[in-house]
C-alpha cells in the first residue's frame, strides 16, 4: 500500500483510543481504496487519484475529532457565557487590588524608590491579568474537554430575575475609576516615600514634613483608609451607579480621615516644622500652613460627602430607558 | 441571489436529512464508500469525512447493524438498519411528512 494513505491512517489513529484503532483503521483503508480504485477505473492516474481522495478527507486530526465526538473548540457554546463573567469579574476585583498591594508592600519595604515602586505594580498587575486569563480559561477548557456540562456543575438555567437593573446613567466609568485606584496609589506612595524622601529637597537632602511620630499610628491608619478608598470605587464601579448606602458609606469614611486630621492638624501633631528653619516664609507661616491645609481638608471633605449625596440623587430619580440606553 | 446565502440556507435545511438518507438506503445493507456514492446519485452531497463517522455514531446509537464481510477481495464493513432504526426512520419520515404538509399549507395560504 502506498505511503501517503498509510501516513494519513497513522495520523487519524494517533488521537483516537485504542480500543476502536483496529476497526477504523480497517474501515477506513477500505474506504480510502475504493475511492482511490473508482477514480482510477474513471481513468486517473493513481497517485494524483489518492492525493485527490485524501485532500478530500481533510485534516486527519478533524477526521478522528470527529470519529471520537470530541469537540474541536476550547470552550463551546454552552461554557461560554460563564466563563467570560468570571473572567470579568476576577479581573475587575484582582487587577486594581494587585496594583495596590503591590505598591503598598513595595513602598513599606523600600520608601527610597516611588518610581521603582510604581513599575513593580504595573508589572504585577500584568503579570496578575496574565495568570487570571490562562488559569481561567485553562480550567474552562479542561471542564469541556471533559465534557462537562453547565448543569453538571450545578449552574442554573438563566431565569429573568437575573436580569440587570436598568443603568440610569453611566454614572461611573472605567476611566474615572482607573484615575481614582491610581491617584490613591500615588498618595499612599508619597506618604511611604516620607520616610526617606521627600517633594522637596534643600541642599540635597530631603525635607521630610511630616512628624516622625505620625508612622507609630496615624499614616498606617490613613494608608489603610486609602486601600479601603480604592476598593470602595472599584466595588462602585461594578454595582454601576450610586445610591444612598453608597453616599452613606462614602460620609463615613470621609469623616474616618476628616476628623482625626483636623484634631491632628489642631493639636499641631502634622507638620514637623524643622523644615521653617531653612526657608523663608514669614514668621507664622506655621500657622497659616497649617491653617491652608486643614480649610483643604474640611471643604474637600465635605464636598466629597456632598457629591456622593448629589449622585444618589439623581441615580435614584426615575429614567425613561430610553434615556438610559443612550 | 447571492449563491453564499443561498448555499448556507440549504445546508442549514438538508442537515438532518442525511440520517433519514442513510436509514432509507441502508434498509439493504451497504458499506461506507459504496453508501457514499448512493447518497450522491440520490442528491445528498455529503462528504466522506462526515459520513464515516456518522456511521459509526449511528451504529453506536443502535440504529444500524454492523458486520465484516471478508468473503470479497477486500473485506468490508456493512451496516445495515436495525429494528430500533427502522421505528426511528418511520417516526422521522412522518414528522417529515407533516412539516412538508404544514410548509404547503402556508405558501399556499399567503397566495390565495
Amino acid at each position: 500500500m502506498s505511503t501517503l494513505t498509510d501516513r494519513y491512517v497513522f495520523a487519524a489513529l494517533r488521537s483516537i483510543p485504542e480500543a476502536q484503532r483496529g476497526d477504523i483503521e480497517r474501515e477506513l483503508r477500505g474506504s480510502i481504496t475504493d475511492d482511490v480504485e473508482a477514480r482510477v477505473e474513471g481513468g486517473q492516474p493513481p497517485a494524483e487519484a489518492e492525493t485527490d481522495v485524501l485532500t478530500e478527507l481533510g485534516d486527519p486530526a478533524r477526521l478522528a475529532a470527529r470519529y471520537t465526538g470530541r469537540p474541536l473548540y476550547l470552550i463551546g457554546p454552552d461554557l461560554f457565557l460563564d466563563w467570560w463573567r468570571l473572567l470579568k469579574t476576577l479581573l475587575l476585583i484582582v487587577v486594581p487590588l494587585a496594583f495596590v498591594g503591590s505598591i503598598v508592600v513595595r513602598m513599606a519595604i523600600d520608601p527610597g524608590e516611588p518610581a521603582g515602586a510604581f513599575g513593580a505594580a504595573i508589572g504585577t498587575a500584568v503579570n496578575a491579568l496574565v495568570h487570571l486569563g490562562f488559569w481561567v480559561t485553562l480550567t474552562f477548557g479542561i471542564i469541556q474537554y471533559n465534557g462537562t456540562r453547565r448543569k453538571d456543575l450545578g449552574l442554573g438555567a438563566w431565569t429573568p430575575a437575573m436580569l440587570p437593573a436598568l443603568p440610569r446613567k453611566a454614572q461611573v466609568s472605567l476611566g474615572d475609576t482607573i484615575a481614582t485606584v491610581v491617584l490613591i496609589a500615588f498618595f499612599i506612595g508619597l506618604l511611604l516615600w516620607q520616610r526617606i524622601g521627600s517633594l522637596m529637597y534643600l541642599d540635597g537632602e530631603p525635607v521630610l514634613v511630616l512628624q516622625e511620630a505620625l508612622w507609630s499610628f496615624w499614616l498606617p491608619y490613613v494608608i489603610a483608609l486609602l486601600v479601603i478608598e480604592a476598593g470602595f470605587a472599584v466595588v462602585l464601579y461594578l454595582a454601576g451607579r450610586w445610591t444612598y448606602t453608597f453616599a452613606a458609606v462614602n460620609t463615613v469614611l470621609a469623616l474616618l480621615f476628616m476628623v482625626p486630621v483636623l484634631w491632628l492638624l489642631a493639636t499641631d501633631q502634622v507638620f514637623d516644622w524643622a523644615f521653617l528653619a531653612n526657608v523663608d516664609w514669614g514668621a507664622d507661616a506655621s500657622g497659616w500652613i497649617a491653617g491652608i491645609t486643614a480649610a483643604a481638608v474640611l471643604v474637600i471633605g465635605l464636598w466629597d460627602i456632598g457629591d456622593g449625596f448629589r449622585k444618589a440623587w439623581k441615580a435614584s430619580r426615575p429614567v425613561p430607558a430610553q434615556q438610559a440606553l443612550r | 441571489m447571492d449563491d453564499e446565502l443561498l448555499g448556507g440556507h440549504l445546508q442549514e435545511l438538508r442537515r438532518g436529512t442525511v440520517v433519514l438518507a442513510c436509514l432509507s438506503i441502508l434498509k439493504r445493507p451497504g458499506y461506507g464508500y459504496g453508501l457514499l456514492e448512493a447518497l450522491d446519485k440520490a442528491g445528498f452531497a455529503v462528504e466522506a469525512n462526515t459520513l464515516y463517522p456518522l456511521l459509526r455514531r449511528l451504529e453506536k446509537q443502535g440504529l444500524l447493524t454492523s458486520s465484516w464481510d471478508t468473503g470479497e477481495a477486500r473485506p468490508r464493513k456493512f451496516y445495515t438498519t436495525s429494528e430500533q432504526g427502522r421505528e426511528l426512520l418511520e417516526a422521522l419520515l412522518r414528522d417529515w411528512d407533516s412539516l412538508h404538509g404544514s410548509i404547503r399549507q402556508l405558501n399556499e395560504g399567503r397566495q390565495s
